[in-house]
């Protein structure tokens, strides 16, 4: 990755390679649908490729692809077809594939089922910050949402997450 | 363990397989090779908009004048410099001419029924269809408004180029009397005229070797017909010798009045008298003697009339048609006429 241009034009397969996953997840977390999120990523990096513009860093790239996959993610969900599709899809999708019943995957149901349960822009926060390891001034920058607001948000969120992970035993 | 690993632990979970990424990227790289579809939807909305703007703004352009001209009050007929013209052409169409003279559109300003007729009827009434109806025929019917001379009335050509007989999409027709004419529902004919007393068929003139070069309407057109005897051959006798008026005895071209042969009877109320040379009988009637001076008619020349009826001589004499008689003294006797 540290060959990699940071000419949008050059390098896109690499850069593909290297952002899709972290594309997917961020629509994932948004959108609570594997097709739908399939279906945002590559329009993120089709938008990403018709930009042609340089970044700064790659820092700048990455930062320019979460905001890019936040947008088409709002977009997506504010759209008629996917407010009258019934909310729990996602919900089922992401807790359905594990056939393993052991505590640490109970767990991780119980802690993926919680997430989803939240709002959806608690829900993007927590993952922004838990999993991107994103600090809330990164998170202010890529969402445009003001750092208070981006800490109230994360604490409601947790407030939220407490009851419904009472039972998970988290050392 | 904290909340932190195991929600990474649970969003690995849904991280995509290497066959989705794949598959993505597929996708992705095969839309960036095929071009962007042309945007006729944009294009046509783009299109219409702009057509759309640019009829408003021509019937704005329009308008406005029109608007200003007017006051903002109304429109008129005449404003609608459009719609003159328009039925300047419908004219032309409905009468089965090309009036490439249409009026000016300050012509048209108050447009009516009566006003339309009174346009040229030389343009209206093109001179080569079948002339059926005679002059005459036609003015009875435009009489009302036609204040201007007939077409035909031209003092160079007076044998009168007869206008055409006017057809149902004449605007002879849109006249009061054309609308009297068929108020009863029936297709008008060239036998129209007959319907009604102003119609009169033209009057043919004789001919004689005299008057073969005599043309048939030396009138104008706006004149009354003329009498069946009017066109007659001024050589033949015009009328005949029992409806003669009589003649006064001839004063012989010098003032002086010859009554030989004459007999003079004065009735016996001296109401009238009469002259008869036999052949002939000249009835005076009395006229009033009253007011008239006693030096008038002295000083004319007398004749003496010794045959009459009473056996007294007379003083007779003619004086504009006035017969003065005076008695043996010469007193005026009375005044006959």
């Amino acid at each position: 990755m540290d060959t990699i241009s940071l000419k949008a034009g050059e390098g896109f397969e690499q850069v593909m390679e290297f952002y899709m996953p972290t594309v997917y997840r961020i629509a994932f977390a948004r959108v609570g649908n594997r097709e739908d999120a399939e279906d945002i990523t590559q329009n993120v990096f089709l938008k990403y490729f018709r930009a042609n513009c340089g970044f700064d860093s790659e820092e700048h790239r990455k930062a320019w692809l979460i905001r890019c996959a936040i947008n088409c993610a709002n977009t997506f969900a504010g759209s008629a077809w996917l407010r009258h599709r019934a909310s729990a899809e996602g919900m089922e999708n992401m807790c359905g594939e594990t056939e393993d019943f052991t505590a640490e995957s109970e767990r991780k149901n119980a802690v993926a089922q919680a997430v989803m349960r939240l709002p959806d822009k608690y829900r993007l926060v927590i993952h922004l910050f838990y999993f991107e390891d994103m600090s809330v001034a990164d998170i202010s920058r890529a969402t445009k949402i003001r750092e208070n607001t981006v800490r109230s948000q994360l604490s409601r969120a947790r407030e939220m997450l407490r009851p419904m992970l009472k039972e998970v035993d988290f050392c | 363990m904290n909340f932190r690993e195991e929600y990474i632990k649970a969003v690995e979970e849904i991280t995509p397989d290497r066959q989705t990424i794949d598959r993505m990227k597929e996708n992705v790289l095969r839309m960036t090779r095929t071009k962007r579809a042309f945007p006729f939807k944009a294009v046509a909305a783009i299109g219409g908009t702009a057509a759309a703007c640019a009829v408003v703004t021509v019937a704005a352009v329009r308008i406005a004048p029109i608007m200003n001209a007017s006051d903002n009050a109304y429109m008129t007929v005449s404003s609608m410099s459009g719609a003159a013209e328009s039925m300047a052409e419908n004219a032309a169409d409905v009468n089965g001419a090309v009036n490439e003279d249409a009026p000016a559109e300050d012509e048209w300003g108050t447009f009516d029924a009566f006003s339309f007729e009174n346009t040229d009827h030389d343009e209206l009434l093109p001179a080569d269809e079948p002339n059926e109806i005679s002059q005459s025929a036609v003015e009875s019917t435009t009489t009302n408004n036609n204040n201007d001379a007939s077409p035909n009335a031209d003092s160079e050509n007076n044998a009168p180029k007869a206008p055409a007989a006017p057809s149902m999409g004449s605007h002879l027709y849109d006249s009061k009397e054309a609308e009297s004419v068929f108020d009863d529902g029936e297709m008008p004919t060239h036998d129209v005229p007959a319907l009604t007393e102003g119609w009169q068929y033209p009057m043919e003139a004789p001919t004689c070797d005299v008057c073969v070069s005599a043309e048939p309407y030396p009138y104008p057109n706006d004149e009354t017909p003329p009498m069946p005897n009017a066109g007659f051959c001024p050589t033949e006798e015009a009328f005949p010798e029992e409806t003669a008026e009589p003649t006064a005895p001839d004063t012989g071209g010098g003032g002086e009045a010859k009554f030989e042969g004459y007999t003079l009877t004065i009735a016996e109320d001296s109401s009238k008298c009469t002259l008869t040379d036999g052949v002939r009988t000249l009835v005076y009637r009395a006229s009033s003697a009253d007011g008239v001076p006693a030096g008038e008619y002295a000083h004319i020349p007398y004749a003496v009339l010794a045959n009459t009826t009473d056996g007294k001589t007379y003083y007779v004499a003619l004086s504009d048609d006035i017969l003065i008689v005076r008695d043996e003294d010469f007193k005026l006797f009375g005044l006959f006429e």
